[in-house]
């Protein structure tokens, strides 16, 4: 007789298939036990399932301007009709009066979906984001192209009732309108569970003030930047962080956007990942150095003798750094060529005849946009695969 | 009073009442076992494991000594990889399914979590691929859904259907 697995040693075993949503899907059919155990599991983050989305949520061109069409999917119509799918089961989720006021409202609500589902799936969910919410809006209605109030609506209903019953998120990305964030009344609760935050210099002082009354602890925080937005209340925020450890900031247009970050608040997070689309100032590496272990750089703007002095300033500023990875893009980038000149270049400045001294081991890969530069510290030089 | 203390066997009784010898190191491998030992201090009292079966038990210490020097896992709960078996663990792992789930238990309860680690992962491999049906027929479980709730169980997540 083989013995019946105990609840704990199912959800144990069903997390080693949390990327196999065809296999989650067959276990949560299996019996109630296995549904409670397999749904905790997909709907942590079931956007990811949409095998035809590769949004990188730090993508800034299509996070700034709320396009989609930076997405590749192989299947436009697959595509759609995941979100479809995915978003009638969440408008189901709702309560009943939201239903209602969006029947009151001319909202084309199946009569399906006035029934309550089987679990509040939702309540799972560690990934929210405004570009997901914007995607089950814009897909979950046959016909609801012109409806643009009608829509707010939803979203507001959905960014509401988000708010109130998800208190396991981890990652937020806030929404650009930001008037969403203020129909929970217990905000602090939802924040608490939260180590990823994507925001941008152009929310509200006021929004930032707020959320940093309630006692944020982040791990990770991505920063959209605008040209003519200079927000000290987020400065104040980065400072407030002391558990920091991954700073990303993230521009459109290649200009430099560091000047917004106290130096001081760099000091105080132990910042280890640094990763930017743009370039990065002397100030920013001095006064993170001796945390910085990776630096993750897309440059648009660098001529050969920017990219020898930037490799110069991090190699010679930074003790403690082991990876240094840098994209050249071919088109909005000076460097035309990394040939043997470029070699010799960083060869230069990476090699020591002093052997105490950490070497550089580096590569450069072509990649569809042009050049990767590796460079990683503290191992004996090697060949270059050219 | 100088030098390493002397390396002390602790002794394990199986629900059958069986014995079992184990170094201490061995024994410490099991959390459960290393808070006992720590709260009871030095004794030769034998320690009763009324869940776990004497075939089960020696299994369990086989594993044990095995992987004695292997550093204590870090907590990562967001990498969960089923490919990582090595060979050993691989052959340990090749028994009929009752052991299997006797030894996923015994895990859970000596709270091992590199053995618990190992057995949930063969189990995740056995059911990869694997129909409703075929998981309910392979490990003799029961479907309390009706008829009706199933289907909307099917309905309301379909969405990662065949994805």
């Amino acid at each position: 007789m083989i013995p019946q697995l105990p609840e704990d040693c199912i959800r144990e075993i069903v997390q080693y298939l949390s990327d196999s949503p065809f296999d989650l899907f067959s276990c949560l059919l299996v019996n109630k036990t296995w549904f409670i155990c397999a749904i905790s599991i997909l709907w942590k983050n079931p956007w990811k399932h949409n095998k035809y989305l590769h949004v990188n949520i730090t993508n800034c061109s299509l996070t700034l301007k709320g396009k989609v069409n930076h997405l590749t999917f192989k299947n436009h119509h697959d595509y759609k009709i995941f979100w479809k799918v995915i978003g009638k089961t969440i408008l189901k989720c709702l309560p009943y009066e939201t239903k209602q006021l969006f029947i009151h409202q001319g909202i084309p609500l199946n009569p399906s979906l006035l029934s309550q589902p089987k679990f509040n799936y939702i309540i799972y969910l560690q990934k929210i984001s405004h570009i997901y919410i914007n995607l089950l809006v814009d897909n979950i209605f046959d016909g609801f192209d012109s409806l643009i109030e009608c829509k707010r609506v939803v979203t507001k209903e959905l960014w509401k009732y988000m708010l109130q019953e998800c208190k396991r998120v981890k990652t937020l990305m806030i929404p650009n309108d930001i008037s969403f964030l203020k129909y929970n009344d217990d905000m602090k609760e939802f924040f608490k569970s939260i180590d990823t935050l994507v925001c941008s210099t152009k929310h509200s002082k006021n929004m930032y003030q707020e959320i940093k009354g309630y006692g944020l602890s982040l791990q990770k925080l991505k920063i959209l930047t605008y040209n003519s937005y200079y927000n000290d209340e987020l400065e104040d925020l980065i400072r407030s962080q002391s558990n920091l450890q991954e700073l990303q900031i993230i521009d459109d247009d290649g200009n430099n956007k560091f000047d917004f970050i106290p130096s001081y608040s760099l000091e105080i997070s132990p910042i280890t990942y640094l990763y930017s689309i743009s370039n990065v100032y002397d100030r920013f590496i001095i006064h993170s150095r001796n945390s910085l272990k990776i630096i993750k750089v897309e440059t648009k703007v660098y001529t050969l003798d920017h990219l020898k002095r930037f490799i110069q300033t991090i190699v010679n500023s930074c003790p403690n750094l082991e990876v240094i990875i840098i994209h050249l893009d071919k088109n909005r980038s000076h460097v035309g060529r990394l040939d043997s000149v470029t070699w010799a270049i960083i060869s230069s400045i990476t090699s020591s005849d002093d052997e105490s001294k950490p070497t550089l081991e580096f590569s450069i890969k072509p990649t569809s946009r042009g050049y990767e530069i590796h460079l990683k510290r503290n191992v004996p030089n090697i060949k270059l695969p050219l | 009073m100088t030098g390493a203390p002397e390396q002390r066997n602790v002794k394990l009784t199986s629900s059958e009442g069986t014995e079992f010898k184990v170094e201490r190191d061995v024994a410490e491998k099991s959390v459960l076992l290393k808070n006992m030992l720590e709260d009871v201090g030095e004794s030769d009292m034998a320690i009763p494991l009324p869940n776990v079966t004497g075939p089960i038990l020696q299994k369990v210490i086989e594993y044990c000594i095995h992987h004695r020097d292997d550093p204590v896992p870090a907590h990562d709960d967001d990498t969960k990889k089923t490919d990582d078996i090595d060979d050993w663990d691989a052959e340990f792992c090749k028994v009929d399914q009752g052991t299997l789930y006797e030894l996923i238990l015994a895990s859970n309860y000596l709270d091992i979590k590199p053995l618990l680690d190992l057995t949930c992962k063969t189990v995740a491999n056995m059911i990869k691929g694997k129909s409703p049906e075929e998981i309910r027929k392979t490990f003799n479980i029961a479907n309390d859904f009706t008829p009706e709730e199933e289907e909307q169980v099917r309905r309301e997540n379909e969405w990662c259907e065949g994805r």
